[in-house]
This record gives C-alpha cells, structure tokens and sequence, in this order.
C-alpha cells in the first residue's frame, strides 16, 4: 500500500474496451492508469507503485496477459490482477492461477465489475499480515461450512 | 553408499545401546557414526522428541525397544501412530523400523504392533542380538553383507504355503476392510486367519476391491474381502456362518469399535507442520496424511472426505523432479485431478482448502467451476488447520451420522487377519529361508510360516545367487523374532531337512528326534546344534530393490 488513493490500471488492446470500463469504474476511484499491451502495462507498474489494482486482458498484441502477470511477479509486484475472460479462456485462467489471480471477469459482460474491484482496492489496502491472512480464510472457511449446511 | 550412518534408538536398554555402538564403530570404521538415543519411560516429551530427531536427524534405521513398555497401549499406540503418520512423508517413508521385545510372550501380546506394517522386522533380545545387528545393518544399507555361513539345507522342492500378517482396517455387516503388503486380485477366493471372536471360522473370502496404496496402514495395498455366509437354508458347517451372527457380534461390540464420523485428507510436504500435527489428536475424525498424492487418487476413491487440505508446494509441475513417476507434486494440476475427481461422484462435494496459493478463493473457485474451495496465501501451519478442524467438528461432524463401517482401535489384536498364500520352499537355514512363489512379494514384506513354529520372515534382496523358476519368482528372507529355545529347534528341523530330505515341510519333534538318531548313528560326522559359521560370504552390491517392489 503506498496511499489511500484508490489507484487502477485497465490494459486491453481493444480502445472501445478501455473507455467502457474507464467511465464504469471512474466514479469509484480517484486515478485510472490505462494500457493497451502487457509490455506497456509493465513499464507503468514498475513506474507506478502507487496502482493498487491491475484489470487485464489476456490475449494482446505485443506481450499477453500471461506474460505481463509472470514478469510483473518476477518483479516482486504482487498487486491483485483482474483478467477479463472469454470463450476459449480456459487455459489462460489456469495459468494465470499458477501467478496468482485476484478473480476473472467474463468480457463484455461487466456487471460484477464494481463489486471485484472494490474488493480488489480492499485487499490491496491491507497489510497482509499473516495473522490477517489466517483470519480470512477462517472467515471464508466458516461462511462456506454454513452454506453448506443450509444445503 | 554414505559417510556417515546415522542410527537411532529408541529404549532405555543402556546395555543394548552400548553393543549397539559398538557394532556400528566396528563395522562402519572408515564412516562417522551417530547413534542417538531417545529415552522411552517417563519421557512426557515422547513423541516431540521422537519427531523433533525425525525431521533433524532423519536417521537411517530406528530401532524401537519396546520391552519396558508392553503394557502402556495408549504410550504405544501414541508412538504407532505418530510413525504412521510420518512414514506417510516421503521423506521418511524409506526408514527401516525395527521392533525389539524381550520375549516371544510380549511380542505376542502386542503383536498389533507388527500388523501395522511399519515395522520391517522384530528382535528377540538376547544372546542373538549380533544377527539383528547385521540383519537391520543390511536392510538399512543394503551393503557389505558379511553373514556368517550356517549349516543350509538347500536343493528342497516342499511345497507349502506361509501367511502375510496384515490388518483389518474396517468392518460391515458385509466385508472386511483390509490393508496389506502382498496383492490380492479380483474375484479371487483368498484364504485368511482372523482373529475376530471364536465363531468367527470363516476362512474364504471373495475379493471384491483392491488398490494399489494404504489408507490407515503402512501397507502397499488396501482390499475389499467379501464374508461369503450361509444362506437362510444352508446348513452350518465348522466354516461357514450366518450374516445375522456376525451382525449380532458388530452390535454387541458397537462400544469396542470406532465409528468412522468423518475423513479429512490433508496433503502436504511441510515438515514443521508434520512436526505439529503428529501431535494431534481426535478421535472423532479419521485423518489420512501424506506428503503427496499419487496418480490414479485412489486415497480420495475410497475414503471421500469431508475435507480436503492441501498444502502447494509448487504451482509449476515442471520444477517438480520426482524419482517415483507415480507421486503427483503438489501443484495447480494436481488440484485439478482432485477436483475433476470429485466431480464423478454425483452429491459428493467435499470442502478443499488450499494454502500457499496466491490467488484468491473467488479466483479459483471460477476456474474450477467449484464453489467449495477456498485459497490461503499462508503457509499451512498447525494453528489454522486445528482452527478449521475445530470449526469442522462442531458445524459438521456434529451433524452427521457416523458410517456403517466400524474401525479396530490401533491397539486391538483382533485387526489381525492372515492371509495365506502357496509357496515352494527351496532352501533353510538358522538364518534365513529360500522360496518360490508365483505373484510378486515386495521386499521388506514380512511373512509368517507355521513351521516348526511360527516363523517370522522378512523378506529381502538375496545374499546369495537364487534364481527364478520359469514364471516363479525366488525370494530370500531373514528369519526373525526367535527364541533361544526356538533357535535350538530350528536348529534340528534344519538338520533334519537336510539329512531326512522330506516330502514335506513339517515339523514333527519326535520324528525328528528318531530321524537324527539315526543319522548321527549312521554319520561319521558329528552334527552340531551350534552353525557351521565357516567362510564369509562374498560382499555383493546392493540393486536389487532398486528394480524390484519395495516397501523402503
């Protein structure tokens, strides 16, 4: 965490994508970053710690979601990544797994988009402390173990 | 094979220890030694310390005297357990164990023990300890077998037959659940010894499920054995019985038996967590550990759990380097097979919490299309899964009813079951037995013959050059757990197989006796009970288990 801004970055290849999700996501945070490579994408994060959150595309011209994700860890930069899916996006959300996603965003259809990425700025707001950590996946453990009793 | 040996005892024998270095310094003079000893009665600190030496130290064999403590079944079925547990971690999974006991009625008394599979050979203590020293020397090492060269009674073709001691994890109105080291096929009608109460005389059993791992165990394999009962009409013979008489035997017993609730698998290769959890207990929930899973998943085919914890070691399968193909690395596509798994079982859907995973639940839950599974990027630590194994007990265990599968407590010597099996006896001496057979045996199994006692073996790569027969396989294995008054029998029935050349393999004393009379009579040479110890066996190089099933 660098600030309490609220700092994200969009990176898509495709511009009408971009300013869709810029004027969504406009009222909800204080700066919006934009990219339309990985390679692009890259160099901003390296050179904005403060971006908090990270929206991506997976297939792009020039350097891919993947490959963006791989290098931005390679450089210690563990801010959550969002990915926008499609069809035929299966394998690229596997391995993006292994990179650590925040959560996958099915394109064009953005009607959760708020809710991720409120969740995403939350997250990248706290300090991660282990014991924070622990608490969380109780949390999450218990709501799920109640669910599943209701069932 | 390596500079330095490290052995360690577990027992209060001083004495014992003392010869114990003194034949590893004299045997392994050009290595460094270390042999350490964790002191057994009233050490509270047991099992901390047992485990703190294991992950430290992880000695080459450990050797478990329990002759101090044969009456204390909670302290031993706390040290069983623990070594079941760690045995499930590869990194211990090769560490010959070995039982000592001070007398032929203490190990009896707790032969559980032995049908737990972790040990690979049991010692009487006495004035034989130098053949265990050599024999746990060579199945630690497999090298510089210098045996003593005994009197053999070789070139024998007797048929025969011998048992593989083995457990009955769990029991129904219907079959018999059971762990072993040898494989069962099948449909096959197998032959077995139980020892669950008199009436019990069913001997035959149909198998009717088997794998290839052990759940509870430390055995190479798990089966199913149908109890073929008498129909309502058919008459009651000495071996058959009705279904009704062993359901009546399982109800009044209901309080004896464990009732298996639930199952949480947790699959990890953290050694300060292995540290930890060896200490936990709860008898509610029927924990399977292991470092890894193995391909095919049938750990989670049979014991469906509840839960699923899995520890990520590495999310990239091709950084994973692993010496047997079979073990799966703890990775992103390992959770794959388990999910895909899962997901053949209609109504079967188990919580899976995974740690050391970067990304988040919501994440993963997408990409799996599996809402319950939830991510921590923590290390996995004993802390939070006792945390989540807490929640799970009162929101979950609670509410359900237990299985119809009742369990045997570790300490109960009616798990036992026998399974018999043919063989061709070929050769024996005072130390070790020769024998053909026509399935696989994996070495370090231990088997039992009933002649001319109960005669305990552990099977072996051979010291001397066998061959197989045809289809035959031929197996070596070291006699163990004898008496000194058994040694003196065993003794003659060496001799009188090889002065008498029998048809058979069976000892008949008085026989025996009028057998050698003769033969000493008729013989200018003098037969000795004491072994011809003559020339030393050349030293051979050990590969044999390295291309044969092992359990080491």
């Amino acid at each position: 965490m660098t600030t309490e801004k609220k700092v994200i970055l969009i990176v898509d290849d495709e511009i009408h994508i971009v300013e869709i999700l810029k004027t969504m996501l406009t009222p909800f945070v204080d700066a919006i970053f934009t990219a339309y490579n990985g390679l692009e994408a890259l160099n901003l994060v390296k050179k904005h710690p403060e971006i908090d959150v990270i929206l991506s595309d997976i297939k792009m011209p020039v350097m891919d979601g993947m490959t963006f994700i791989k290098n931005a860890r390679e450089a210690k930069i563990d801010k959550p990544f969002i990915f926008f899916t499609g069809y035929g996006s299966e394998q690229y959300m596997m391995d993006a797994l292994k990179y650590g996603a925040f959560d996958f965003l099915n394109k064009p259809h953005f009607e959760s988009l708020e809710e991720i990425v409120l969740k995403a700025l939350n997250h990248a707001k706290k300090t991660n402390s282990s014991s924070k950590q622990d608490r969380e996946t109780i949390t999450a453990y218990q709501k799920l173990i109640k669910s599943k009793r209701a069932e | 094979m390596t500079d330095e040996r490290k052995i360690l005892y577990v027992g209060d024998d001083d004495i014992f220890f003392k010869d114990l270095k003194v034949f590893y310094d004299k045997k392994c003079s050009r290595d460094k030694v270390a042999c350490e000893q964790i002191i057994i009665t009233d050490n509270s600190n047991l099992i901390c310390e047992l485990s703190t030496t294991f992950v430290k130290t992880r000695p080459h064999l450990c050797i478990l005297d329990f002759s101090k403590i044969s009456q204390d079944s909670k302290l031993i079925s706390d040290i069983i357990s623990y070594l079941l547990i760690i045995k499930k971690h590869h990194l211990f999974r090769s560490i010959p164990l070995f039982g000592l006991f001070t007398s032929l009625e203490e190990f009896n008394n707790i032969k559980f023990i032995t049908a737990s599979g972790i040990i690979v050979y049991s010692h009487i203590k006495g004035e034989n300890d130098d053949t265990f020293f050599h024999d746990s020397f060579y199945i630690a090492y497999e090298e510089n077998a210098k045996f003593p060269k005994y009197a053999i009674a070789d070139h024998l073709a007797l048929n025969h037959y011998f048992h593989a001691p083995s457990t009955i994890t769990g029991l129904n109105g219907d079959a018999l659940q059971i762990e072993s080291d040898i494989e069962a096929k099948i449909d096959e009608d197998i032959e077995a010894k139980t020892n669950l109460f008199p009436e019990f005389k069913i001997k035959k059993f149909d198998v009717s499920f088997k794998e290839e791992s052990s759940i509870y165990y430390d055995y190479l394999y798990n089966a199913e054995f149908r109890i073929p009962f008498a129909g309502p009409w058919d008459e009651i013979t000495e071996d058959t019985m009705q279904k009704d008489t062993f359901e009546t035997w399982i109800d009044f017993n209901r309080e004896q038996l464990r009732s298996v609730y639930s199952s949480v698998l947790i699959v990890t290769n953290s050694l300060p967590f292995l540290t930890d959890f060896s200490k936990y207990q709860n008898p509610k929930i029927s924990f399977y550990f292991t470092s890894h899973l193995h391909s095919g998943l049938e750990i989670i085919k049979i014991l469906k759990p509840n839960l699923v914890i899995f520890s990520f070691d590495n999310l990239h399968d091709e950084d994973e380097k692993f010496n047997i193909p079979q073990r799966l690395p703890n990775s992103l596509n390992t959770l794959t097979q388990i999910v895909t798994l899962i997901r053949t079982f209609p109504g079967y859907i188990p919580v899976i919490v995974t740690f050391n995973n970067p990304s988040s639940s919501e994440a993963i839950q997408k990409v799996y299309g599996y809402n319950s599974i939830i991510s921590s990027p923590a290390e996995i630590s004993m802390n939070l899964v006792k945390q989540l194994l807490d929640n799970f007990e009162k929101n979950y265990i609670a509410k359900i009813e237990p299985d119809q599968t009742y369990k045997f407590h570790l300490v109960d010597n009616r798990r036992i079951i026998e399974i018999k099996r043919n063989t061709t006896i070929t050769s024996l001496t005072e130390h070790e037995i020769t024998f053909l057979c026509d399935f696989e045996i994996p070495f370090y199994t231990t088997i039992k013959f009933d002649q001319p006692f109960d005669l305990y073996v552990t099977v072996v790569p051979s010291i001397r050059q066998i061959d197989n027969q045809g289809s035959l396989k031929h197996y070596m294995g070291f006699i163990h757990t004898v008496s000194e008054v058994q040694l003196q029998t065993l003794r003659q029935f060496v001799n009188y197989l090889l002065f008498k050349r029998p048809k058979e393999f069976l000892f008949d004393i008085k026989l025996i006796d009028e057998e050698l009379q003769k033969q000493i009579k008729a013989a200018p040479r003098v037969i000795n009970d004491e072994p011809q110890k003559v020339d030393k066996v050349s030293e051979i190089k050990r590969e044999a288990s390295a291309s044969h099933k092992s359990k080491l």
